[in-house]
């Protein structure tokens, strides 16, 4: 299993203000990586950094000449303003490559299929900004999945769904990082998902990177150091929990 | 008589045709990415430069001066920083000031300076002649070259910038040739046929399109037909009632705009999300 992205003592920034200080960590084939630490911690730095939209301010990133990158961004960052459908959002990308936004049969049919996978077919004339949270995202993640990708980042993609809507996205997730072969990082504040879904977990915190596993990362007072607040830890049914402890517990 | 057989009234529709079905498409372009405040800005600022351009004399040269100051306006706003603790709006809005204030105060001083306010800032589309013809079309080849030719990918990069440079488009060169695209067109409007018209076709065709149509495909076809129809029936009546044609024109839209406003509101509202 070759590494698909290595991170060398790298440090990332915005002009010559340091984010991010002697990265070192490493994805490979197959991963989920869970990104987590608190705000302002360098999440988003290290995403762009793997992007490739900011170049290093010291040290090497190594990328897998064949990888295909597709983003899923903050639904928030999007503007819902344009009265696009649903197919219309997906097939934005192969619409931009060609004058006139001409596209071929094949493009359409990856589309369709696209809206398949991720269950939007049905949903595919409808307009965007009249679709629940959890079609939005989906939508989205299909818009991904039509640059056929290997890897896959997603940045709080969870962020404002109730929470069967989350369970509903988390299981798409799976499933595609198992028939699309795809290799997945995913930003996110729930601890939980991580915990249970993924096999990585990089820890940011104050400009360093940790890289560790969920097991890990549950046996360990990681997580107590980094928030520095007590966490209860607790295993249901096989799912792993943390919270911090609330206040009035302490 | 036909309004239409007569020769300045051929001219002033053919310029008004050209340069407000550019106007139009970028406007909707301006309403997406919601800038229709700056929009009103550099409005004021190219009127600035026209001013100054009209009180030294220059008749072609005061879209060059027209040009420099909504580059420099476009330029101040993109180096102001979106957390400096206040709205952006408010700095937008200073321009406008600056724009609208330094220009009458410059008119104020000017020999014929009542005329020229009017020409300025109401336009007198009934005195144009071939040259603004060709500056209509000028730019709206450049329209069609620029946001038709590419048109999704002007859509995607207001719909989700983050893809786009991920995709390895180069966002912010878009956005400088969309800018500087809308500077252009907006200078040469306002040369054509005043404020008032320019930043009337700039705003209400596109904001009645998204008013009324609910598929984005359909806007393609919806707001040139619209800017079309309104133009030849703004012509048409103020000729009919010697009323004049650029304050009628601009009437009519924003007319048009309200009633549909009204038509649509509550049916958004009550609008829910699909599960």
């Amino acid at each position: 299993m070759g590494s698909l992205v290595q991170f060398n003592a790298v440090a990332l920034g915005y002009r010559k203000t340091k984010i991010l200080n002697e990265v070192f960590c490493s994805i490979d084939r197959g991963d989920s990586v869970g990104i987590v630490g608190p705000n302002g911690s360098g999440k988003t730095t290290f995403l762009r950094g793997v992007l490739g939209l900011l170049k290093p301010l010291a040290g090497t990133i190594h990328l897998d000449p064949f990888q295909r990158f597709a983003y899923v961004p903050q639904i928030e960052e999007l503007n819902f303003f344009l009265p696009l459908t649903v197919q219309e959002a997906v097939l934005l990308s192969p619409r931009s490559e060609r004058i006139l936004g001409r596209i071929t049969r094949e493009e359409k049919q990856t589309a369709q299929l696209c809206l398949e996978k991720v269950g939007l077919s049905a949903a595919a004339d409808s307009l965007l900004r009249e679709c629940s949270g959890g079609q939005r995202q989906r939508a989205i993640l299909a818009q991904a999945l039509s640059l056929k990708p290997n890897i896959l980042l997603l940045d709080e993609p969870t962020k404002g769904l109730d929470v069967v809507a989350e369970r509903d996205f988390l299981a798409l997730i799976e499933k595609l990082r198992v028939e699309e072969k795809l290799t997945i990082l995913f930003v996110t504040h729930t601890l939980q998902i991580p915990l249970n879904f993924m096999n990585k977990i990089l820890l940011f915190n104050k400009g360093s990177v940790i890289q560790t596993t969920p097991a890990e990362l549950v046996e360990t007072k990681k997580l107590e150091e980094i928030y520095e607040t007590p966490f209860l830890h607790h295993e249901f049914h096989g799912f792993r929990w943390v919270l911090p402890l609330p206040q009035r517990a302490r | 008589m036909n309004p239409f057989s007569l020769p300045f009234m051929q001219i002033a529709l053919a310029a008004s045709l050209l340069a407000g079905l550019s106007l139009a498409w970028i406007g909707l372009f301006i309403l997406v990415k919601r800038i229709s405040f700056s929009g009103l800005a550099v409005s004021q600022l190219a009127a600035l430069g026209t001013v100054v351009g009209t009180v030294l004399g220059l008749h072609y040269g005061d879209i060059w001066i027209a040009l420099a100051f909504v580059g420099m306006g476009i330029y101040l706003l993109s180096r102001i920083s979106k957390n400096s603790g206040v709205p952006q709006e408010l700095f937008v809005a200073s321009l406008y000031i600056l724009g609208a204030g330094l220009a009458v105060l410059i008119l104020s001083k000017a020999p014929q300076g009542e005329a020229d306010t009017l020409s300025v800032f109401f336009g007198n589309l009934l005195a144009l002649g071939v040259a603004e013809i060709w500056e209509a079309f000028f730019i709206f080849i450049l329209t069609v070259l620029i946001l038709w030719g590419w048109f999704y990918r002007w859509i995607w990069i207001a719909f989700d910038p983050t893809s786009v440079e991920v995709a390895k488009f180069k966002v912010d060169l878009w956005n400088f040739l969309f800018y500087a695209l809308f500077a252009l067109s907006m200078t040469v409007s306002i040369h054509i046929f005043g404020v008032l018209l320019a930043f009337s076709y700039l705003l209400l065709p596109a904001g009645i399109g998204l008013l009324c149509i609910r598929k984005f495909k359909y806007l393609f076809i919806f707001i040139p037909l619209l800017t079309a129809l309104t133009t030849l029936l703004g012509f048409y009546f103020s000729f009919r009632l010697d009323l004049p044609t650029g304050p009628f024109l601009a009437s009519l839209f924003a007319a048009t705009l309200l009633v549909c406003g009204i038509y649509r509101t509550p049916k958004s509202s009550v609008k829910r999300p699909m599960r």
